[in-house]
This record gives structure tokens, C-alpha cells and sequence, in this order.
């Protein structure tokens, strides 16, 4: 079965570039892609039932929401606590990773990412 | 007007001393007994010229010598030394005496050589920074005169200029990261029998170190080394330069030991509603250029899919550059607009046989994303005034621009460890 990815960022030249990357993935049919440029609107349809995924990749300093809070949203909530997340994000500082760790997302990602990278670490977490 | 302080503790020395500056026009005249009063003198009054004795009660000229260097690094001190004592004299000069006067004190020469201290000052004060014909950094061409060239062809060299640079009291915040930059990369090119300058340029206010690479550096991996280990730097890349823009420490700010800004934290958090309440109504009639501004970026990048190469990709960067002047008279904001000066700088760089399909898709793609995110940016902070931190596009800005970069150079093959944690 497609495994469905959902990138958001608030930024769309991040999720233009990914879906670039992943154009091959996708153009395959190895994974379904669905990009959120709001965080509150992702969270909300989420909890609506109306969306869901198999990855969720985030970024963290966004406009209206930060990432780890809605990371720590979806972890709390029984649909989705055993979903993986992916952090995409320009912080690397040891404290925020270890407060990334604590509220259970499954890997870090820095920006700005190789095309490759971005590959390999939604594979490795697919098990593609 | 000139301070000219006299410190002696035998009155009949100070007098004498005093005697000949009273003749010269337009300098003011203290005098201090010991080094304690000269030091309290020179805490309340910033002096210019101090004729210094050596041996005296309370604190002895040495170490009031060292203490005032330490207050007023720019102060003239001139050590008043007896005839035998030639220890004394360049001990002195060591501590940061400039010159040194053997007593007892020839009066017909003492003048001439008082104004030519004081030449020696005025000029100091006043130094010629105007525009230099040839200037390396391309940060400021208003520079000193002197210009210190490394021209690096081993090992030894480049020991040369990391010795002098970190060996030396500095007073240029951030050299050491720069200089340990410049070393490693100095490695890479020797070892790939590259050779090359280095120039140290000044100011007042600034150094400018620049390392004359002419095309041997790739920039992604340079431009991806400094934004993860030094963010904070100010610097310029391209096909031909590195060039690092460094504060001169002024006694007003010090830097403290330890504390390095990150492009994240450079400025405080804000929420938009609070930067709004905090900026005067004259900076925000900014917002309608920023928005007539972005609709002309977008019209310029329509044109360059139209006609894609080098002159349209031109007029890109022509409304970009005008984009980041207004970001500039715009408070907290330098963080964006070196993002955009660095993308100007790359698209600039861009040669015509660079552009394909591909590359040209690509590029089309990004560059109308970042124009949607800088509108998106400028509706969240000016507008809603929703975002939860002013500064959430900085650093996000900054790698996006990277990642164009990456469409027109291949993957270095280096397999960066660090870029995926898993947990």
C-alpha cells in the first residue's frame, strides 16, 4: 500500500524543494506527498479525521505554530502517537533536539538538505 | 584641544616639563604627583599625551602605564627615563611607552619633539579613510591606507598568518573563528596546490579579512561549513573571494567570552503584535514598498521564464536588491536581507551555459516560492500581525537560498554525517 508523507513548512520554497527531490519517489508511486504550508489547518484536519499519513515531516520556527507543539499535539493523541516524525528544521542546538527527543519524533533532518538525505531518511523510516 | 598630562613626582621635573608645553598653542596641561593620581585623572578625562616618569610612590610608572594602555589604548605615553637606566627605558616601551625622553630634559628640543607627539595624535584621530583606488574586501572601499598581504605558498605561511592574527592582542571580535576558517580552508587549497592571498584591510570601525580563492572554493560546501558552525559571521563569497567583515572593539562594547550569536538568536523573540507596537508609524509606510516591490519581483521572474538566461535573471536581482535596501531601513530585519544579498550575489554569478531545462525549472520554481514567502512573511508580521516570532524566516530564508544554489552544483559526494539524527 502508498505510504502517504506529509511535509509542513511554512515556507513554500522548502516544500517546492522537497517535492523536487521527491519527484521520482512520487512519479514511481513509492509514496504519496501532501505538503501543508500551515501548521493549524494540518493539526486540524488531523484531528478532524479528514487527513492522515504514514510520515509527518515538520519544520519547527513557523509563522503560527511551533513545530515541536504540534509534534507533542500528535503524540499525545492515541490515533497518532506511534506515527513517526521527521524534523526538518534549521536548529541543531543539543537543548532543542533533546526536547524533540523527550516529546518522541523519530529523526532530524538539517536544512538545508541534500536531495539524497531527504531520500535515505524517509526510506529508513518506510522501511522502503 | 589636545590633553597633555605631566606625571613626576619631583615638582622641579613637573615644572620644567610644563614650562616648554605652555608655549605650544591649543593643548590643555594636567599634572599628576604619582601614578595613582595620573590614573584617576586619565578615568575622568580621556588623555592624549602623557609624559610618564618611571620611578614613583603609591604607583610606580610601570604599572601606570599598563593600567591607562588597558583605559585609553589610543593614549601617546612617553616615558621620562634617567640617563643609566636602559632597563627601565625598554621596559617601558614594552608595557606600551611609544617613546622615551632622558632627563633631565633638554628644553630646546623638547618643543619640536612635543609637536611632533602631537602631529602623531591629530593624525590618528584623523586617518584617511577616503575611497582607495584598489581595494580587495568588497565590503567598504573607504579603508586605511595600510593593507597587510599574506601570499600563502606552504604550511609555514599560513602559520604566519594565524600567528600574527591570534597571537597578537586583538582587539577585532570574532578573528579567532575567522582565522581558524581561513586555516582550514588554507589547508584544502595547499594541498591541492592552490596557492593564495590573503588581505587584511581596515577602518575605524572595521576589519576585512578577504581570502583570494579565484574559483577553487565550491561554494556550497564553503557556504555550508559557515552557516552551520558560523552562523554569525558576516561574510562574502564568491567566484573570486572570501571575505569576512569583523567588528574593531571599541571601548564602549565588549564582547564576552563565550557568548556567540546565532543567526536564531542574534535578536531577541518577538511576536508581531509586539513589534508593531514597538516601531515608529514612518518605518511601517515601508510595508506598501515592500508589497509594490514584490509584485515586481514576481513580474521579473515571469519574464525570466519567459525568456530565461543571464539579462533576465538580472532584472531578478535588480528588484531584489531594491527590496533589500527598504528591508534595511526596516528595524531587525538584517538577517533577511543577508539571506537576499546572498541569493543577488549567486544568481548573479550564474553563467548562461548554466541554464537548461532543468536548471531553468528549477529555478523558476524556487524563486517564485520565495517571492510567495516573503509576502507570506510580510502579511504574517505586518498585516495579521500573527506571527508568534518576527524572525521565523531568517534562518529558513537563508537555507532556501541554498538550496537553489544546489541546483547548479552537483552533490559534493561527501557524505555529510551530521545533516540526519535519527533517535
Amino acid at each position: 500500500m502508498l505510504k502517504r508523507v506529509i511535509l509542513v513548512d511554512d515556507s513554500k520554497t522548502i516544500l517546492a524543494t522537497a517535492e523536487m527531490a521527491l519527484e521520482e519517489m512520487i512519479g514511481k508511486g513509492i509514496i504519496e506527498f501532501k505538503t501543508y504550508l500551515n501548521p493549524i489547518e494540518l493539526l486540524d484536519n488531523l484531528l478532524a479525521g479528514t487527513e492522515e499519513y504514514d510520515l509527518l515531516i515538520s519544520d519547527i520556527n513557523m509563522a503560527q505554530m511551533n513545530g515541536l507543539d504540534l509534534c507533542e499535539q500528535l503524540k499525545s493523541h492515541s490515533k497518532f502517537k506511534n506515527k513517526p516524525i521527521l524534523i526538518l528544521t534549521t536548529e541543531s542546538s543539543s537543548e532543542i533536539k533533546t526536547n524533540g527527543k523527550a516529546i518522541g519524533v523519530t529523526g532530524w533532518l538539517v536544512k538545508p538538505f541534500s536531495n539524497d538525505k531527504l531520500i535515505k531518511a524517509i526510506k529508513m523510516v518506510l522501511g522502503l | 584641544m589636545q590633553k597633555v598630562l605631566v606625571v613626576d613626582d619631583l615638582d622641579s621635573n613637573r615644572l620644567s616639563l610644563v614650562l616648554s608645553l605652555e608655549k605650544i598653542d591649543g593643548i590643555e596641561i594636567y599634572e599628576a604627583k604619582d601614578g595613582l593620581e595620573a590614573l584617576e585623572l586619565c578615568i575622568r578625562k580621556k588623555m592624549n599625551l602623557i609624559f610618564m616618569d618611571i620611578m614613583m610612590p603609591n604607583l610606580d610608572g610601570f604599572e601606570t602605564t599598563k593600567y591607562i594602555k588597558q583605559l585609553s589604548p589610543d593614549a601617546m605615553i612617553i616615558a621620562l627615563s634617567a640617563l643609566d637606566d636602559e632597563m627601565a627605558k625598554n621596559k617601558m616601551l614594552s608595557l606600551g611607552a611609544e617613546d622615551y625622553l632622558t632627563k633631565p630634559i633638554d628644553p630646546t628640543l623638547i618643543s619640536l619633539r612635543i609637536e611632533h607627539y602631537l602631529n602623531i595624535i591629530a593624525f590618528r584621530s584623523q586617518r584617511d579613510v577616503s575611497n582607495k583606488q584598489t581595494v580587495i574586501n568588497p565590503f567598504n572601499k573607504q579603508i586605511f591606507s595600510k593593507k597587510i598581504i599574506y601570499t600563502i605558498e606552504n604550511k609555514n605561511s599560513l602559520g604566519e598568518f594565524w600567528d600574527d592574527c591570534l597571537n597578537t592582542a586583538s582587539v577585532i571580535t570574532d578573528i579567532s573563528d575567522v582565522v581558524r576558517l581561513i586555516y582550514g580552508l588554507g589547508l584544502w587549497l595547499l594541498k591541492n596546490n592552490f596557492r593564495f592571498d590573503i588581505y587584511i584591510e581596515s577602518n575605524n570601525d572595521f576589519t576585512y579579512i578577504t581570502l583570494l580563492h579565484q574559483r577553487t572554493l565550491r561554494h556550497t560546501i564553503v557556504k555550508n561549513l559557515i552557516y552551520k558552525h558560523f552562523p554569525w559571521l558576516n561574510y562574502f563569497f564568491n567566484t573570486q573571494v572570501l571575505s569576512f567583515k569583523l567588528k574593531n572593539i571599541s571601548m564602549e562594547t565588549e564582547t564576552i567570552e563565550g557568548e556567540k550569536p546565532s543567526i536564531k538568536s542574534t535578536f531577541s523573540s518577538l511576536t508581531a503584535k509586539e513589534y508593531i507596537e514597538m516601531t515608529p508609524i514612518n518605518f511601517l509606510s515601508k510595508i506598501d514598498q515592500l508589497d509594490m516591490i514584490n509584485d515586481k519581483i514576481d513580474l521579473a521572474i515571469l519574464e525570466f521564464e519567459r525568456n530565461p538566461g543571464c539579462p533576465s535573471i538580472q532584472n531578478v536581482c535588480n528588484e531584489l536588491k531594491t527590496y533589500t535596501k527598504i528591508l534595511a531601513q526596516l528595524m531587525e530585519f538584517e538577517h533577511l536581507g543577508y539571506a537576499l544579498e546572498m541569493l543577488i550575489v549567486f544568481l548573479l554569478e550564474i553563467e548562461e551555459k548554466q541554464f537548461n531545462d532543468e536548471t531553468i525549472r528549477k529555478t523558476e520554481t524556487i524563486l517564485l516560492s520565495i517571492a510567495y514567502d516573503l509576502a507570506s512573511w510580510r502579511e504574517n508580521i505586518f498585516i495579521k500581525q500573527s506571527a508568534i516570532d518576527i524572525h521565523y524566516l531568517d534562518a529558513s530564508l537563508l537555507s532556501s537560498c541554498m538550496q537553489l544554489e544546489a541546483i547548479f552544483e552537483p552533490e559534493s559526494g561527501k557524505e555529510d554525517e551530521n545533516e540526519i539524527e535519527f533517535f
